[in-house]
């Protein structure tokens, strides 16, 4: 008993450590952040601001979450993804990334069998690798197709975004760097290379530049008819 | 008793040998994906699902449907189909048995497949499915065991109607795994489920067929020892009967999304444009898999043909398994409609996926094929489970 005792107690310091020492990395004040209803993190795209030959956010993605590519595009992984659709009776074009949309109604953690696929309590749906036994069904219910499979073995990982071979893997809106009080790698990227098309924040909290954008402008969630109620939100972009 | 066992002959042992090479060729193939990963397959992000989940779907949804023999004789009271009820019982367990093996095998990581009992999500369908499974295995291996081993049939009636009503839950559950997925319009169909029963009906009975067949030359005794000239003609006629019933399933599903605007470029690309799929459509399910046994079946001039059934019976396999892959495959490999109205310029939202299946992914669903050879294989060789020279009788 003293023995797994001594161990949840080493474990629950190096989380800590850990949490502190990314924190410190990231250049944040190092307040953490604990998942609570109270906040529903999200994303607002604004694909207007969304500059056209920029991968900024990919390339932020891959590096932070050292998604390394092995020149196979059909597995590689990618969590997130930048497309250029144009309506077909207009013309419009508009460019923006896709990702995990962290839907509060998620179809991937209702199919999942083991539980694997959850959402958290402020809204990040994450998947739990040591729960995940690869059926790969949460990837055929994504409506948002944002979903990949760990499909061969992995180097050089990244601590904050633990990655195996035979799981199924999404953003994880950087859960890592939230939890340490920052911001998603994508956004930080896209701000860093004077877009700001991405705009991260509690739409749990009437104060935050997140909620208060939400309520001033049209903001709309891709596929609607779903009900998938998505943690990210777009600007520009007619469903 | 007008049962026998099957007998230890040449060709007993050379198809005891094949089922067993490809059981051993399944768990190798799955060995080397395990070690290797995903990436000696064909799938990859946009098509998660391949041949060899097709084939544990295909193998689920025959063994439901091979149970026809059984119940045409426990719960609609056909007595000249009682001496199949074993057979046709030993068969379902074998390819279920087959079909979760090959599933498992499948998976990411085949070895935590226990974490669905500790970890239970009643939400799934998936993990609903697991239940079903385990119950069918329950209460037809209880039907099994009494149609052995009490002479008059005792309780057979009682179990018989719990089979036959368990096994249409079972594809109904199947088909679901497909059906509820509301972000794949393509598979978003309540037509899907009642499909999926249609299918299981004429496969299960065309898999019946060739495995009665199959013991026959295996047990070295023509196909009339095994089955009575009236009954065959029965079984042909029930065959015709449920292919027409599966394509008219079929043809309203496809019908009902070409007049569905969310599925119609879906529809155009599986009917028409899609490359292979079209032509598993219409030259597999269609041509080989419905017409030609139709043909076969119901020609008069052909009724001489000794070997119509088993042949009508193959063709309805592999018309059924060209229908199973487009269901499966085709949804995955076209660009979901998340963006309706607008082009895409982007290879994986906006074009086709491509999925080719590598040898490895056909023996691990071949895996389970081998499998459910092997088990009922053995079934007939230790228990007396083939029917023999059974009586004419007036009620069929």
């Amino acid at each position: 008993m003293n023995s797994v005792f001594s161990r949840r107690v080493f474990l629950h310091a190096a989380a800590c450590t850990f949490i502190l020492v990314q924190g410190k990395a990231l250049g944040t004040a190092g307040k953490a952040f604990a998942a609570t209803p109270k906040t529903r993190w999200g994303l607002i795209v604004d694909a207007r601001r969304c500059a056209n030959e920029c991968a900024a956010c990919v390339d932020a993605c891959v590096r932070e979450n050292a998604l390394h590519s092995h020149d196979r595009p059909a597995t590689d992984a990618r969590w997130i993804r930048k497309v250029r659709v144009t309506d077909k009776t207009t013309g419009f074009v508009s460019r923006f990334p896709v990702m995990c949309q962290h839907c509060a109604s998620a179809e991937c953690v209702r199919v999942c069998p083991t539980g694997a696929s959850y959402r958290r309590e402020d809204g990040l749906v994450l998947v739990n690798r040591h729960l995940c036994i690869g059926c790969r069904y949460c990837m055929l219910a994504c409506p948002y197709k944002a979903r990949g499979f760990v499909h061969e073995k992995t180097s050089k990982q990244a601590p904050g975004s633990p990655r195996g071979m035979g799981t199924v893997e999404a953003c994880t809106l950087c859960v890592h760097r939230i939890d340490a009080g920052g911001r998603p790698a994508c956004v930080e990227a896209c701000a860093k290379a004077g877009h700001g098309a991405m705009l991260f924040g509690n739409f749990n909290d009437p104060t935050d530049p997140l909620a208060k954008r939400a309520v001033a402008f049209a903001v709309t969630a891709l596929r609607p008819e779903l009900h998938t109620d998505p943690g990210v939100r777009y600007q520009g972009v007619t469903p | 008793m007008n049962r026998t066992r099957i007998s230890n002959s040449k060709a007993f042992l050379v198809l005891l040998g094949i089922s067993l090479l490809l059981t051993l060729l399944g768990a190798w193939a799955a060995l080397r994906i395990e070690s290797g990963g995903h990436i000696l397959t064909g799938m990859n992000n946009s098509v998660p699902w391949g041949v060899a989940l097709t084939l544990a779907t295909f193998l689920l949804v025959a063994a439901s449907g091979t149970l026809n023999l059984a119940s045409l004789s426990s719960v609609f009271g056909r007595e000249a189909y009682k001496p199949f009820a074993s057979f046709s019982a030993l068969l379902a367990l074998s390819l279920l048995a087959g079909g979760l093996f090959t599933l498992m095998l499948d998976l990411g990581r085949p070895k935590d497949v226990f974490l669905v009992l500790n970890h239970f999500n009643a939400a799934s369908v998936f993990s609903l499915n697991i239940v079903i499974y385990a119950v069918f295995f329950l209460l037809v291996g209880l039907y099994w065991l009494l149609t052995i081993f009490t002479p008059q049939g005792r309780g057979t009636r009682v179990f018989g109607f719990a089979a036959f009503v368990w096994r249409i839950i079972l594809t109904t559950g199947s088909g679901c795994v497909f059906a509820v997925l509301a972000g794949r319009s393509a598979l978003h169909s309540a037509l899907l489920p009642p499909l999926f029963i249609a299918l299981s009906l004429s496969l299960g009975l065309a898999v019946s067929v060739i495995a009665l067949y199959k013991a026959g030359i295996a047990s070295e005794r023509p196909f009339a020892a095994l089955c009575q000239e009236d009954t065959a003609r029965g079984m042909g006629n029930l065959l015709a009967i449920l292919v027409a019933v599966t394509f008219y399933m079929a043809a309203t599903l496809h019908l009902v999304g070409l007049n569905s605007p969310p599925v119609r470029s879906f529809e155009r690309f599986v009917l028409c444009s899609g490359g292979i799929f079209p032509v598993l459509l219409w030259g597999g399910f269609v041509t080989l898999g419905t017409l030609i046994p139709l043909i076969l079946l119901l020609v008069p001039a052909l009724r001489a043909w000794s070997l119509r059934l088993p042949a009508a019976a193959g063709c309805v396999v592999l018309g059924s398994f060209a229908l199973m892959y487009t269901l499966i495959i085709t949804p995955q490999v076209y660009p979901p409609e998340i963006f309706p109205g607008k082009i895409v310029e982007d290879v994986f939202y906006g074009t086709p996926a491509t999925y080719e299946a590598t040898a490895l992914e056909w023996f691990v669903g071949l895996g389970g094929l081998g499998l459910a050879g092997l088990l009922s294989l053995f079934g007939m060789r230790v228990l007396p489970v083939l029917p023999n020279r059974f009586q004419p009788t007036s009620s069929q």
